[in-house]
């Protein structure tokens, strides 16, 4: 921590500067304030000992918790409903006696109603009054509900199924397209929500024949319900997994928790260190990460309350390849984007970083910023054309695709302008809706990586995977090659979401992987997807 | 001899009274008896509310817990306080599920969890507000003796406290921490400062040592 000299020729007071760190200045005097620190060394020293504090309390390594914490609460509801269910059967002796009580009183009062014109009338006071009604609140119970069991759906003409029963994400080389990885853990349809998270344990299967056979699976050093993994595409050797807590295990809600690295091709793992001083790692949740050139990029939600993953603090990590994480500083004031921030994934366009995000104010637009020195300057701008806020960087770094109201747009020129690619054809329930970019099947709550949702094969071949509803949900898989006028609809009867191209030696797509639904319905008509299992289907 | 119900106005008003006297009574029975799965229905309603909890609790557990990790500086504390302030959750779900930020409200119940606890620690007999007192059932408390971040913590008032991990580590805003403390703004804008400098002074001083 440094040490304060200086004066300051404003005469600001640490109080103003606190003040003013936390945002509770009246705008004026915020704006006067914040034009004098970059000239006034005193307010600078005052203001680096505030945000190393805040390093420092956020750097505390907080004791593990996750499946205990959540048992011990679990007992702890389930004695609250129990002693809740209690005080209902109370409600109902009462009531039940209530009803007697009312019967008695009726049965007296005909008898004295029946005696002659002097006798004595009951008096309406004489009612007894009603007994309590229940609390009239009703929480869903914890009681487990048993699971029938798994069992895969009939896989669509020109479809393999992979065999690989544990996989819940795939991915190649594009060193060496030969080489893939996936994982997963394997859902055996009696355990409940929580217990996805923990045991079993994660597996990695291996491929180095382009997906013909599978090594494995080898059970991984960790365990939570559900992992992301990425080949680095200079050395399919190095490859990364983000472990995800589970609930569901359907790829609706994935909370991620930590990274594992490992430099052989999964024979041994190290967790990726985040370094104190950007916060505790499970609280900062890595949504996405991706490799752009040599440089790794994670998008880090802040902890609640924050405004979006790019916040003042610490919240966007890059690491040079080799594993050596530095962590910088986006120096990127979300809150001067707008009012409404939806901040979408993270490209790289040779060496820019892309931040597209949704400004609600009306007119509502996309916007976007942008940086080219790891986050140390930020440039604004509207893009030209439509565009949605999610963005796949191509693998090569020159292209950035995204997809709008109509399909796919992509920009060469670092998001700048974008220009769409032949319409999708229409496609009753998908959704590709006018009025808002490309929603990938993902629900509210998810912070889930939406990489799947979209493949680039390295000769230009583009697959989009577009979630359906209807009478079921199901996946529509696109193929467009360079040149075409039109998609071409792979298979619309898809199975689940759609995740990894493999491709041979020219780059050309000789097969596309996709996940199997395996859960049969939990009631009419509804499907629930789990992302479990792989199917590939051979290109032509 | 029969009862003339239509011109007695005391029938009539009985007979009302005792058809809102049954409607109640059957009204309570039924809704005795319609406890949670009980019906396919009502396992579809338990399963989708018991799954939104779950991911609830997944989605909040690391900020919840790390926060009374902090204000109680004990872990045992944190995870019985944690259990009580997701318990809450659970009987108000219905209510914050709804919220578009649910956050505000738990850090307002752990922090009201936190300080009575921390009330009631100090008010003990005997014992005072010490730092041996922290962390005595911490399995790694001889590890985190040297924490200066942590003696440094200790040696802010709980409000305070709450003030500056609510802010600076979990993101709250100065009027959600004042919800969260039931302070004014002023009252958060003049914690935080005297959290600061309190801090500031005492982890130099914990840096020195």
């Amino acid at each position: 921590m440094t040490t304060r000299q200086a004066l300051c020729a404003m005469n600001l007071t640490p109080a103003d500067l606190s003040a003013w760190r936390s945002r509770v200045l009246p705008d004026d005097a915020y704006r006067r304030i914040a034009q004098h620190i970059p000239t006034c060394r005193a307010c600078q020293a005052t203001l680096a000992e505030y945000a190393d504090l805040a390093d420092a309390l956020r750097g505390q390594q907080v004791p593990p918790t996750g499946m205990p914490l959540w048992r011990a609460t679990k007992t702890k509801i389930d004695a609250y409903e129990r002693s809740h269910m209690n005080r209902s059967q109370n409600y109902l002796i009462a009531g039940g006696l209530g009803v007697l009580g009312v019967l008695v009183l009726a049965f007296v009062v005909i008898l004295a109603t029946s005696l002659p014109a002097n006798s004595t009338t009951a008096q309406p006071t004489a009612i007894i009054q009603p007994t309590a009604t229940g609390t009239g609140h009703k929480h869903p119970t914890a009681t487990s509900v048993p699971r029938p069991t798994p069992t895969a759906m009939p896989l669509p003409a020109g479809w393999t199924d992979a065999r690989l029963p544990y996989a819940k994400d795939i991915s190649f080389g594009v060193s060496d397209p030969q080489t893939g990885y996936v994982c997963g853990n394997l859902y055996n349809g009696t355990q409940g929500n929580g217990t996805q998270n923990g045991a079993p344990p994660l597996e990695l299967g291996v491929t180095h024949d382009g997906g013909a056979t599978w090594q494995g699976p080898m059970t991984l050093p960790f365990s939570y319900g559900d992992c992301r993994i990425q080949v680095n595409p200079f050395n399919a050797n190095d490859l990364l997994i983000g472990e995800f807590v589970c609930y569901g295990c359907d790829g609706s809600a994935l909370y991620p928790r930590t990274w594992y690295r490992s430099l052989d091709g999964g024979a041994t793992w190290h967790l990726v260190p985040i370094p104190a001083g950007v916060g505790e790692p499970n609280d900062y949740l890595i949504q996405y990460f991706m490799w752009g050139g040599q440089t790794l990029y994670m998008q880090i939600l802040g902890a609640p309350g924050y405004i979006g993953p790019l916040s003042l603090a610490h919240s966007l990590a890059a690491s040079v390849n080799g594993g050596a994480f530095t962590w910088i500083d986006s120096h990127l004031n979300v809150a001067s984007l707008g009012s409404h921030i939806s901040l979408g994934l993270m490209g790289t366009v040779g060496s820019t970083l892309l931040v597209s995000y949704l400004d609600t104010t009306p007119p509502a637009s996309y916007g976007f910023v942008a940086t080219s020195d790891n986050g140390a300057t930020w440039s604004h701008f509207t893009a030209q054309g439509t565009v949605g806020y999610r963005l796949y960087p191509s693998l090569d770094g020159t292209t950035i695709y995204s997809t709008n109201g109509s399909g796919v747009t992509r920009s060469s020129d670092g998001g700048h302008t974008w220009m769409n690619l032949p319409v999708l054809p229409a496609t009753p329930g998908a959704l590709l809706e006018s009025a808002q970019p490309l929603v990938p099947h993902l629900p509210a709550s998810s912070n889930g990586p939406v990489k799947a949702e979209f493949g680039e094969a390295p000769d230009g071949t583009i697959f989009l995977g577009v979630p359906v509803y209807g009478s079921s949900y199901h996946d529509v898989l696109y193929e467009w090659s360079p040149g075409a006028t039109q998609w071409r609809v792979l298979d619309n009867h898809g199975p689940g979401t759609f995740s990894a191209v493999t491709v041979d030696a020219n780059g050309h797509p000789v097969a596309v992987w996709d996940t199997i639904i395996v859960y049969p319905p939990t009631k009419p008509g509804v499907l629930t997807p789990l992302l479990f299992g792989l199917a590939s289907h051979s290109a032509p | 001899m029969g009862i003339d119900w239509a011109s007695d106005p005391a029938c009539e008003l009985l007979a009302a009274r005792m058809w809102r006297e049954l409607r109640l009574a059957f009204a309570t029975l039924w809704r005795a008896g319609d406890a949670p799965g009980s019906g396919d229905a009502d396992v579809a309603h338990t399963r989708a509310g018991e799954n939104a909890f779950e991911a609830f609790f997944w989605r909040y557990e690391r900020q919840i817990f790390g926060f009374l990790w902090r204000m109680t500086m004990d872990e045992q504390s944190a995870y019985d306080l944690a259990q009580e302030a997701f318990l809450r959750a659970w009987q108000h779900f219905s209510e914050i599920s709804a919220f578009r930020d649910p956050a505000p409200w738990l850090f307002r119940v752990a922090s009201n969890l936190a300080l009575t606890h921390l009330r009631r620690r100090a008010a003990r007999p005997v014992t005072t507000l010490s730092e041996d007192e922290f962390g005595a059932s911490d399995p790694g408390r001889r590890v985190v003796e040297r924490d200066a971040v942590r003696r440094a913590l200790l040696r802010l008032t709980p409000n305070q406290r709450a003030a500056l991990v609510l802010h600076e580590v979990y993101g709250l805003a100065c009027d959600e921490v004042g919800q969260a403390l039931g302070l004014s703004r002023d009252a958060v804008k003049m914690a935080l400062f005297r959290a600061r400098e309190n801090f500031r002074a005492a982890y130099q001083r914990e840096d020195a040592r």
